[in-house]
Parts: structure tokens; C-alpha cells; sequence
């Protein structure tokens, strides 16, 4: 295998072995190349006996690593996994001390936690007494479980003790925790939080094992760090335990993105560096940059100041062009990825083929054009989700779908917080358990008394007349989707109102597909819910059609990103909610940007036809000028050679 | 230096092995047993799970009980457990290797269990070897299975190889996957340096054909038959010694040399000296082994070490078997071998009905002073009893003559042939030869004299051995009123018989036929008082006569006294003696 030539700042990461190591790498500087050296290096140069824990973020993280790794040659010396895998591994291989004797069943759905719960109840005639006296049983039993689950995000284990200071519903809710956990361990199951708790517990319990895991892995590897939240670093932490000093931590602070799961890169760069006495020469900082070109560097540092370095070797491209419309756009697209696929780039090494290129939209819809014609053209493609598998991308019809949701289950917690988050009613959250409702439908009703805005309120009235089109024997959903065009139409306007069109166009989509697949007997929210799911199955093959968030982590040699005008991207609700959400908006570009490797090339449509006929004139996004990009003006759809060139509106 | 032990063998389903549990030590295992009772099939089952080189499976290798028919989802376990040596944790080398299959009480009470199974595979129509980790030890389910992934090459690292009885050096030079072989193809040599021997040797072969009249006749005459059949014109070569260095093994012989003989190449030895010599090889072959690797732990399944060797050269064949690095499970038929075994590495299998048993001493209930004795009186003298099946034994001297020979005449046939030992432990103590046979599993019986002393020291005895009072255990046969054996036969009516005896063997001293007749006339009846004292001043020569004298009796019901009747009543129940031949019979 021929090594990767390395800089003198990558080599001392490398070459690094024994104590603590801080590692800062902004996207491109090699930081995957680098870990994953560090790790050849350490196999390579053995000094005794002993394996390496490496722990990523993503399983595709992993499998990049394991693949450059060309780990056939390293066997089971090297484990390259998520921390939720390694932990499930760990219970799988440990967890009989703990009373796991198989492989323990996950029970991620709210539904059989709260069967868990119920029983729980069931088995203490107090319990059974005090849920009876409850007269809102199922927000009770929701309140209960989000306790305990916010017990196992801060690694707590049940303590039920009546000596401490507890109120009484604290010392129930952690009674309820023991006996939840007590029936979960009798049935050999766990629920999502479990997985760190109890391997923190396995941890934490049996300094044997801990002490055997390190024995095993004489030096770690966090990628990623930037994104560790409490549980997770102080797991690595007791894995750790008070003399293991072999750990590194990789991350960039600047791409810190799951903040909502508690994650800070404080862990990083300020516990670790205190726990673990990092001293001041192993924090290190790799700001040459390797993986993107000259041109994606220049860019990106003009939309983010940082402190990439540029790289000189590879020039790349980027460019910024504008096109009478959608149509032009998405040929232009089709032919400049054929053209390239063809005859390939002096700034990529060897052929490009469709997957290594990609097309990023700031929403779903920006790439519908595209869909459709490549769809035409027969150009392979994928459609990648992001995690949180809601459909819609509007906030109208995210709350219908939301509201869906909650008609087929009640009792759906996860789904209910979102509207609430969406309807501004996060402090409604609090009375939840005094209520209790026959259906989804009466819940939603009894939501809507507590809305405030009176925009809001308008968009929820008409969307309960819709959900009621959706309840009873028989479904309406086209009834629905009149309501809600209908309504769309009236109040709506430009951006919002298209971005309502086009999901309920989704939906009316989905719905058709529905009824030619399924026997119209049978036809019932839930199944039709299931349905959608199910045809969304993720696959990676050809092109890939990405939005800002799901194209997360993902690199490609060539990255198209259509749509660059204002109040596409940035979107419209940013640019109204302005403050931190214009930041994050801008950090998206980045991101959007970063994608790609060699080649970028952003453009827009100088006017789009709203789905109700109407065309609107686009401007330029404001990040086209701030990434210092001369706007190549393309006339003609059929002409693209003959263009003139556009003064950059900043000289204006 | 070796740093792990296969420690423990737990056997389910496997050919005559119905379920079986056997602790192995870690140099050397010793295996003793009649024949087929399923010494070799443990020995298979072990190369089934760590054997370089399996050998093919079928439905055969799974266990059927009398009169059954194999269920096709019946499986053969194999469990094996690896523990580090000494005891407790693992070292860095193994660790690496192992990594998380390592299971147990980490860092206190390590160890690695793995479970073989032999398994009918309904989508292929055969039986398969799948083999995954056991994560607790015991497993006593055999149905239990995991999808675990077994640490790598196993074999490669924990390799068993299995050396049958019919070894010999002869053989093994000519078979290139043979110990020699191995090493003899294991040239650290260049493609130029092999290319350049080559030559060498075509050119060694070329003057040696060109030199040979005859030779060039054949190459001519053969050369012949190439044109008409290929056309070509590449010749015949004909090579006196090998054209290419890989065959190398076939070419080279050992010669070996004797004091004060000539030397003489191996296939000119006798079997004893191949089968000695192959093992010397596999010696060879091991400790190169050793050096290479890391970690590695060589398992050596032996047949009959002692396999065409004089009884002296058994007992060194054991100590340079002992050299061989990794660790040794021998089985054996040679007292010589067993007897230098380990007392605790002695493993005796036994069959009940269609099922092999294992049996083994418990040290733990000796002191250093019980195991010594073992060994020196029993072990060293007596090695043969650890292929018994029952032991008799008792003081007396007129015993140990007369009794096999009752014995013979009682069942019509030899006490070997029975699997009985008759003991005669003469002044010595009766208990090392009851702990052995309790810890071997091994029926014993005690023919004892009744004298006050006697008893008292035999009652003190089997409190030492933790059981009853003789007359509490039927195994035991006392003759009654403090008489001894002789006294018994006189008090139980057979005083005309002994002296009649007595009589002709006086008579048969006589010089001449003429002094014969004259003793005869002068002889004098006996007093029993006299009777007695005959028998008590001749034993050794008088017991042979008696018996004899009795088994020639007229009347089949006086020939065998009360006690003797007694004493083989009991070994018929106990023993069920003539099943013994149908259970033979049966298993060939």
C-alpha cells in the first residue's frame, strides 16, 4: 500500500504515542487521513502487545476508516465502531455480571417503554393506587418515562432513598425508575438510554473489566469530539479510569451540529483538557488544508473567517451562475455532471462517476426540477432524509404531519413536543399531565386554547378542520389536502405559500401512491403513514440529492448546490427570525459548501414559477457575494457557452 | 515456557461419549482404559475442535444409545476451556490475540471456552463443524448456540495434532504433509539459490545418466515412445536423485546407528525404532514450532506412545515425550508408561453399557505421605491394576496363590481376561490401593482373615479412606472367629481333602518307586492340630496343591468353600460378569 504523504504537522499527530492528545482539525485538513494514520502507525510500530479502540460518530465514519484502514491485514487488533455500538458490544460481551445472559433486546418505541411502565404499576397495589387516583393517566405515564430517560442522559442509576431530601414525587419517580428498569432487566431488554447507562454501570461496577478493556486497548481514539454530550464523555472518561492517559480527541468546534442531544465541544476543549492534564504540547491544530481545493478553501474563508490554510497544489473551481429559470438550471446541472462524468478534470484524480458528485438544495424542493429530469435522462440517483423523518418542509404542514402522527397514537411524546417547539408552546409542556383525552383529535383541540399568536391560531383552526377530514371510518385525505391548498392560496404568500404548495403536493403524492398500492378496504391513516415511511427506504446508488442537513458528514469531488438566491438560501424564516438563526443560516452555507472537494458550482434561477402560476423574480444570495464569487450570467438555455459576465453586485 | 493450559474437555453426543467432563494437566495427561472405552474418540473429539487437520465427519461421530435411532437434530459438543497458566489473568499476548473472548472474572479468573459442534446441516445433506464462543463455563446445554465470532486461526495458534499408533518415520518421509515433510519443505531459500541448487542437481543427474550405459539405453528406447505419442522432442529424463528442491523430502534418509553395528537406513529398523524416531521428529518439528510463533500453545494427542517398544524403553519414551514442548494427552496401555505418569494427570475411561466414563483421583483428599505411597506401592509395582477392572485384595500369601486359580475355575476363565487383579498387599496397608481404585472408579473387593488385629486395623483403615465398618460393606469378606484361610477350609469340612493332599505331595518326594510305597504304608493320619502346622510351615507350596485339590473335587458344590463361594457371589453381582463379554462384544 503506498503511504499518503504526510505534512510535518499531520506526522506529529502520527507519530504520536503515549498521554493525552487534543486534536483540532477543520473540515479538510486530513483529520479522517490523520486518525487513521496515527492508527496504522501505532499497529505498525508495535511496542508490546495491544489493540486500538477507535470511536466514531457515524457507522460511515467507521466503515471509511475500516476501509482506508485495509483492516483485512489488522484482523481484531483495531476496533473501529460508534460508542453506541462498542457499548452494545460491551453489554453483549459483559453484561451476564450484570444479569445480561443473551444479546438484550432494544426497545427503542415509546409504546413498549410505556407498556413497561404500565406494568410497573401494575406490580404494587400503592402504585396501582396511585395511577388510579391519576385522572390523567397517559400524560402522567409520559411524564414519568421522560424523567427517567432525563435520569439516564445525566448517567444516573435508580437511587431510591428516603433519607435524601426528595420531594415526594421525586422519590416516586425514582421508586418508578428502579421498578421500570427492574421489569426491563427481567425481560433482557434495555431502552435507547440504557445502552450508555448500563455500560457506565458495567464500568464503573467492575474495575476488572474496566481495567481487562484497558489492558486490551492500550490507546483510544475519539473522532468527532466536538459532538460528545455528558454521557458519552463521561463514559470514555470512566473507561478511562484515573491512569489511562492514551486518549485522543479529534473534533472541530466549528462543526458542532447535534446540540440539541446535550452535546458540547466543551467536553472537549475544556474537560478533557483538565481531566486528563492534557499538557499544553499535545494539544495540537491541523489548519493546512489537504481536502478541498484552493478554490473551495478561498470561499469558505471568506464566508466563515477561519484560519484554513490554503492548499496550493489543487486549483479546483468554483463558480456562481445565474439562469433564466429552474428549467435551464437543473439542464445545465445534468449537462455539466454528464460533460464532467465524460471527460473527466485535471483536479480529480481518475474518472468521476455520479457518485461522487451531488446536488444540494437548501430544502427538498429546490432539487424537484432536477428529480424529474433525471428521472427523464434515466441518471441514476438517491434521495438522502435527514434523521428526524419528518417529511414536510414547511412549518403549516409539518404540524399537520406532526398532527397525523398524534391522531394515530396519542400517546406519541416524541411527536407531541415537536408541535408543541413548533406552535411556541414549549411551557405548555407542564400541563400535560393534568389532562387527559379520548383521542388525538380532542388533544389537539384542547392545544389549540393555549395559542397565542394570532397568525398561529388562524393556521391551527384550519388545520384542525383538515385533521377532522382524517378521523372516523372512513379518511378523507383528499377533502384535506383542498382545505389546506385552499387556505394556502388565501393567506399565504410567495415563499411560504410555495413551500406549502409544494408539501402538500408531496403529500397528495404520497397519497396516490398509497391508493395504487393498497386495497381501497383496507385504507387507514396509520397504514398509509406506514407506507411513506417504508417507500423511503434509503438506498446509495448514482447521484445523490441532498438538503443542507442531510448532507452532513458527506464529501463528494463535485457538489452542485442550486437555489443560491435570497430567501432560498438563506431561507426565508431565517432571515425573519434573524439573529442566531442568520448565523446558523450562514453556517449551513458553509457547510453546504465544504461538501465538496474540488469542484462547486452554486446557482440559481433568476425567476421561479410558484406552484399557483405566478413567476418571481430572484435575486442573488448574499452568500454568493460574501464567498466572493464572480455571477456568471447564463442567457439562453440553449447556449452556454455565450455569456456575459456580471458585475459582482458588490462594486455596485 | 508455556502461558496458557487447556485446562478442561466437556464431551456431549460424541460417538460413544454420551456426556463426559475431563480436566486435562497441564504438561502431561495420562489416559488409561480397557480397550475400547473410548480413549481414542475423546482424543478425536479434541482434533475435531483444535486438530490442524480434521478428519471427516458423519453421522457416526454423533452418539446413539442401545437400540436408538439418530434423531437428525442431535449435535456433538465439544466444550473446551482455555484458562492463562499459571492461573489468573492473561497475558499481553494473549490478550491481543483474543481480545474480547476473553471471559470470566477479568484480571482475577480469566479464561476462554469454546464450544465445537458437529451438527447435521438439512441445506447441504451433511454434517458440519461450526464453532463459536461459550461465554460462561460450564455450559451444561447442549443445545445452546451463539453467533460469536471465534478468535481467529485458532487452529493455527492452540494446534492439536493427532499421532495415531500406527506412526512410523518410514511412512513420514515419504508423505510430504507428514511432520517431516513440514520441515524438510520449510527451506528459508531464494527462487535464485533454489533455481541455482537445482541446476546443480540436473547436472549431478545428467553425469550420473551419462556415466550409466543401461540408463542411456532407456532414455534412448523411451524417447521413442515420446515421439509417437507428442510430437515434441523434450526428451525423457530419468533423475537418480530428485530434479526439485520440494522433493527434497523424498530423497533423504536417516540413517541410523547402534553402538557397535553398522548403520543402517531407517526402513532397515525394526517398528519400534520408526515409531520412536517419528515421534523424535514430531519433537523436532514442535520446538521449531515454539520459536516461530507467538502465541502459541501446542496440544500433542498421543496413541500409545509405548507402541512396538520393550518395557525399558517405555519408561524412557515417557520422559522424552515429557520434553516435548505444549501440552500432552497420551493414551496408553503400557504399565510402565501410566505408572510414571502424574497421579493426578491419570485419567481412567470406563464404559457402562454403550457410555464412556471418566474417572480420576481426587488429590485433594491426599497428603504428600498417601501419594507417595500410591506411587511407590502401587504405581510402581503394580501398574498393571490401572487397567483392571475390579481388585481383590487380601493379606495372605495362600491367597494370592490359590484364588486366581479358583477364580479360573469358577467363570471358566483367567482373571485377566475378566479384568480382575488379584492384590496380595502382603504386610502392607490396604488404603493407597482403595484410593486409587475409588479415584480410578475401579470395584474392589477384600478377602480378609479374621484374626482381632486384623480387623481392627482393617476397621481403622476405612475410616482413613472415609467409609463404613467392614461390616457394613459387602465388598468386604471376613472369615469368621479369628480364623485365616486355612483354618477355614479345615473348619469347613474339607480336613480329609488337605490331607489327602498333603499325603501325595509328601509322597511325591519319595526317591523311588520303591520308597514311595514304603512312605505310603508308614503314613499316619493327621491331627488337625498336625494338619495345621503342615499347612502353616508350607504355605507358598501348599496353596497351589489346595486349589487345585479343590477345583478337582468330584462334587461340584465342595469346590469352592463357604467363603470363597461368598467372596465370587458378591464379584458376579457387583461385577456383572458375564454381561462383560456381550459388552465386548457388542463395541467390536
Amino acid at each position: 500500500m503506498n503511504q499518503p504523504k504526510l505534512s510535518p504537522e499531520q506526522q506529529r499527530v502520527v507519530h504520536h504515542r503515549d498521554g493525552p492528545l487534543l486534536l483540532v482539525a477543520s473540515a479538510g485538513t486530513g483529520k479522517t487521513l490523520v486518525l487513521t494514520e496515527r492508527i496504522r502507525y501505532l499497529l505498525e510500530h508495535k511496542t508490546g502487545h495491544y489493540h486500538i479502540l477507535a470511536l466514531t460518530f457515524t457507522n460511515k465514519a467507521a466503515d471509511e476508516m475500516r476501509e482506508r484502514l485495509n483492516l483485512d491485514e489488522y484482523d481484531n487488533s483495531v476496533y473501529i465502531g460508534t460508542l453506541h455500538k462498542f457499548c452494545m458490544q460491551t453489554i453483549c460481551d459483559r453484561g451476564s455480571i450484570i444479569g445480561f445472559d443473551r444479546e438484550p433486546q432494544i426497545f427503542e418505541k415509546v409504546e413498549d417503554r410505556l407498556d413497561i411502565l404500565r406494568q410497573a404499576f401494575e406490580s404494587d397495589p400503592r402504585l396501582q393506587q396511585i395511577l388510579k387516583e391519576n385522572c390523567h393517566r397517559n400524560n402522567f405515564l409520559n411524564e414519568v418515562l421522560d424523567a427517567i430517560s432525563h435520569q439516564k442522559k445525566k448517567l444516573r442509576t435508580p437511587h431510591y432513598d428516603t433519607a435524601l431530601e426528595m420531594s415526594e414525587k421525586s422519590k416516586l419517580f425514582a421508586y418508578l425508575y428502579e421498578r421500570y428498569n427492574e421489569l426491563l432487566i427481567n425481560q433482557n431488554a434495555l431502552d435507547f438510554d440504557d445502552i450508555l447507562v448500563i455500560t457506565y454501570r458495567i464500568f464503573n461496577q467492575f474495575p476488572g473489566i474496566t481495567a481487562f478493556y484497558r489492558r486490551l486497548y492500550r490507546y483510544i481514539c475519539i473522532d468527532e469530539a466536538q459532538d460528545l454530550n455528558y454521557a458519552q464523555y463521561h463514559l470514555i472518561k470512566s473507561l478511562c479510569g484515573k491512569e489511562f492517559r492514551n486518549l485522543m480527541l479529534v473534533g472541530d468546534p466549528k462543526q458542532a451540529i447535534y446540540g440539541f442531544n446535550g452535546a458540547s465541544s466543551d467536553f472537549m476543549l475544556k474537560n478533557f483538557i483538565q481531566d486528563f492534564d492534557v499538557p499544553k504540547e499535545n494539544k495540537l491544530e491541523l489548519t493546512e488544508n489537504y481536502r478541498l481545493s484552493k478554490q473551495i478553501i478561498a470561499a469558505a474563508n471568506l464566508l466563515q473567517p477561519s484560519t484554513m490554510q490554503e492548499n496550493q497544489a489543487i486549483n479546483g473551481e468554483v463558480k456562481a451562475l445565474s439562469f433564466p429559470n429552474e428549467d435551464a438550471e437543473a439542464d445545465w446541472v445534468i449537462n455539466r455532471l454528464q460533460t464532467l462524468i465524460q471527460e473527466g478534470h485535471q483536479d480529480i484524480e481518475g474518472a468521476i462517476s455520479w457518485e461522487n458528485c451531488a446536488v444540494l438544495g437548501r430544502t427538498r424542493y429546490v432539487v424537484k426540477k432536477l428529480e424529474v429530469k433525471l428521472k427523464q435522462h434515466n441518471i441514476p440517483y438517491y434521495y438522502k432524509r435527514t434523521r428526524d423523518a419528518i417529511e414536510s418542509e414547511s412549518e403549516l404542514i409539518r404540524c399537520f404531519e406532526l398532527g397525523m402522527y398524534l391522531l394515530i397514537n396519542p400517546q406519541n411524546r416524541l411527536h407531541f413536543q415537536k408541535l408543541l417547539e413548533l406552535l411556541n408552546l414549549d411551557n405548555l409542556w407542564e400541563k400535560i399531565d393534568e389532562q387527559s383525552w379520548q383521542d388525538g383529535f380532542e388533544m389537539l383541540t384542547w392545544t389549540a386554547n393555549y395559542l397565542q399568536n394570532a397568525e398561529i391560531i388562524q393556521h391551527f383552526k384550519i388545520l384542525l378542520t383538515a385533521w377532522q377530514y382524517l378521523i372516523g371510518s372512513e379518511i378523507r385525505f383528499r377533502e384535506t389536502m383542498r382545505v389546506l391548498e385552499k387556505y394556502a392560496t388565501k393567506t399565504l404568500h410567495d415563499e411560504e405559500r410555495a413551500m406549502v404548495c409544494n408539501d402538500i403536493k408531496m403529500w397528495q403524492e404520497n397519497w396516490q401512491s398509497y391508493l395504487r398500492q393498497t386495497n381501497s378496504k383496507q385504507h387507514n391513516l396509520s397504514s398509509f403513514i406506514t407506507q411513506v415511511a417504508l417507500t423511503h427506504q434509503p438506498q446509495h446508488h448514482g447521484l445523490a440529492l441532498l438538503t443542507v442537513h442531510s448532507a452532513k458528514g458527506l464529501e463528494f469531488e463535485v457538489v452542485c448546490i442550486m437555489g443560491m438566491c435570497q430567501r432560498t438560501f438563506p431561507d426565508y424564516r431565517a432571515i425573519k427570525n434573524g439573529g442566531k438563526f442568520l448565523e446558523e443560516e450562514e453556517h449551513n452555507a458553509y457547510v453546504a459548501l465544504t461538501r465538496s472537494k474540488r469542484l462547486a458550482y452554486l446557482t440559481y434561477p433568476r425567476q421561479k414559477y410558484m406552484p399557483w402560476g405566478e413567476i418571481k423574480p430572484q435575486q442573488a444570495s448574499r452568500y454568493l457575494q460574501k464567498m466572493g464569487l464572480e455571477i456568471i450570467t447564463i442567457q439562453n438555455e440553449d447556449d452556454n457557452t455565450r455569456h456575459n459576465r456580471q458585475p459582482n453586485p458588490k462594486t455596485h | 515456557m508455556m502461558t496458557i493450559t487447556l485446562q478442561e474437555v466437556k464431551i456431549f453426543n460424541f460417538r460413544s461419549i454420551k456426556e463426559m467432563q475431563v480436566t486435562l494437566d497441564p504438561a502431561v495427561t495420562v489416559l488409561v482404559g480397557a480397550n475400547n472405552t473410548g480413549k481414542t474418540n475423546f482424543l478425536r473429539a479434541l482434533q475435531i475442535a483444535l486438530g490442524t487437520n480434521h478428519p471427516f465427519i458423519g453421522k457416526e461421530d454423533i452418539f446413539i444409545a442401545k437400540d436408538e435411532i439418530l434423531p437428525k437434530e442431535r449435535a456433538a459438543i465439544i466444550d473446551i476451556l482455555l484458562v492463562p497458566h499459571p492461573d489468573g489473568e492473561f497475558n499481553e499476548v494473549w490478550v491481543e490475540h483474543w481480545g474480547n473472548a476473553i471471559q470470566g472474572e477479568l484480571g482475577v479468573k480469566e479464561f476462554v471456552a469454546i464450544r465445537t459442534r458437529i451438527r447435521y446441516d438439512s441445506d447441504h445433506l451433511r454434517y458440519v463443524i461450526e464453532q463459536c464462543i461459550l461465554k460462561k463455563w460450564p455450559n451444561t446445554d447442549p443445545s445452546f448456540w451463539e453467533k460469536t465470532a471465534l478468535p481467529r486461526k485458532l487452529r493455527e495458534v492452540i494446534p492439536l495434532e493427532f499421532i495415531d499408533a500406527q506412526r512410523d518415520i518410514y511412512e513420514d518421509i515419504r508423505n510430504r504433509s507428514s511432520f517431516w515433510g513440514r520441515i524438510v519443505a520449510d527451506l528459508p531459500l531464494a527462487e535464485p539459490e533454489v533455481k541455482e541448487i537445482e541446476s546443480i542437481m540436473n547436472d549431478i543427474n545428467e553425469r550420473i545418466v551419462n556415466t550409466s550405459e543401461g540408463l542411456k539405453q532407456v532414455k534412448k528406447k523411451l524417447e521413442l515412445l515420446n515421439q509417437t505419442i507428442s510430437h515434441s522432442d523434450k526428451g525423457v529424463s530419468i533423475t537418480p536423485i530428485t530434479r526439485k528442491l520440494r522433493d527434497l523430502n523424498r530423497g533423504i534418509d536417516i540413517h541410523f546407528q547402534s553402538e557397535g553395528s553398522e548403520s543402517f537406513p531407517l526402513s532397515y529398523h525394526g517398528m519400534g525404532t520408526r515409531s520412536w524416531s517419528s515421534l523424535l521428529i514430531f519433537n523436532a518439528f514442535i520446538s521449531h514450532q515454539v520459536e516461530k510463533n507467538n502465541p502459541y500453545h501446542p496440544l500433542l494427542a498421543l496413541e500409545e506412545p509405548e507402541s512396538h517398544l520393550h518395557p525399558h524403553a517405555q519408561r524412557h519414551v515417557f520422559d522424552q515425550m515429557k520434553d516435548i514442548p505444549g501440552q500432552k494427552i497420551v493414551s496408553t496401555h503400557s504399565p510402565y508408561i501410566a505408572s510414571q505418569a502424574n497421579l493426578t494427570a491419570l485419567r481412567r475411561f470406563s464404559r457402562k453399557g454403550a457410555e464412556t466414563q471418566v474417572s480420576q483421583i481426587d488429590m485433594n483428599s491426599l497428603d504428600n505421605e498417601s501419594q507417595r505411597k500410591i506411587r511407590r506401592q502401587v504405581l510402581n509395582t503394580r501398574g498393571e491394576l490401572l487397567f483392571a477392572r475390579a481388585l481383590v485384595l487380601f493379606e495372605g500369601e495362600t491367597e494370592e496363590q490359590a484364588l486366581p486359580i479358583l477364580a479360573n475355575a469358577y467363570w471358566n476363565k483367567h482373571p485377566y481376561e475378566l479384568g480382575i487383579s488379584f492384590i496380595g498387599v502382603g504386610g502392607r496397608d490396604y488404603l493407597p490401593f482403595i484410593r486409587v481404585a475409588e479415584g480410578l472408579g475401579l470395584k474392589w473387593f477384600i478377602f480378609s482373615d479374621g484374626e482381632e488385629d486384623t480387623l481392627k486395623k482393617l476397621n481403622s483403615m476405612l475410616k482413613k479412606a472415609k467409609l463404613n465398618d467392614y461390616q457394613h460393606i459387602p465388598e468386604i469378606i471376613v472369615i469368621e472367629q479369628g480364623d485365616n484361610f486355612e483354618q477355614h477350609l479345615l473348619n469347613s469340612g474339607y480336613q480329609n481333602e488337605l490331607e489327602e493332599m498333603i499325603k501325595q505331595h509328601e509322597l511325591e518326594n519319595a526317591i523311588n518307586e520303591q520308597h514311595r510305597v514304603a512312605l505310603e504304608n508308614r503314613w499316619q493320619p493327621l491331627t488337625a492340630e498336625n494338619l495345621n502346622k503342615k499347612l502353616k510351615e508350607a504355605k507358598t507350596t501348599y496353596a497351589p496343591l489346595i486349589a487345585e485339590a479343590l477345583i478337582n473335587l468330584p462334587d461340584e458344590n465342595r469346590r469352592f468353600p463357604p467363603k470363597i463361594n461368598e467372596l465370587f457371589d458378591i464379584m458376579e453381582q457387583t461385577l456383572n460378569l458375564l454381561p462383560l463379554q456381550e459388552v465386548i462384544n457388542e463395541s467390536t
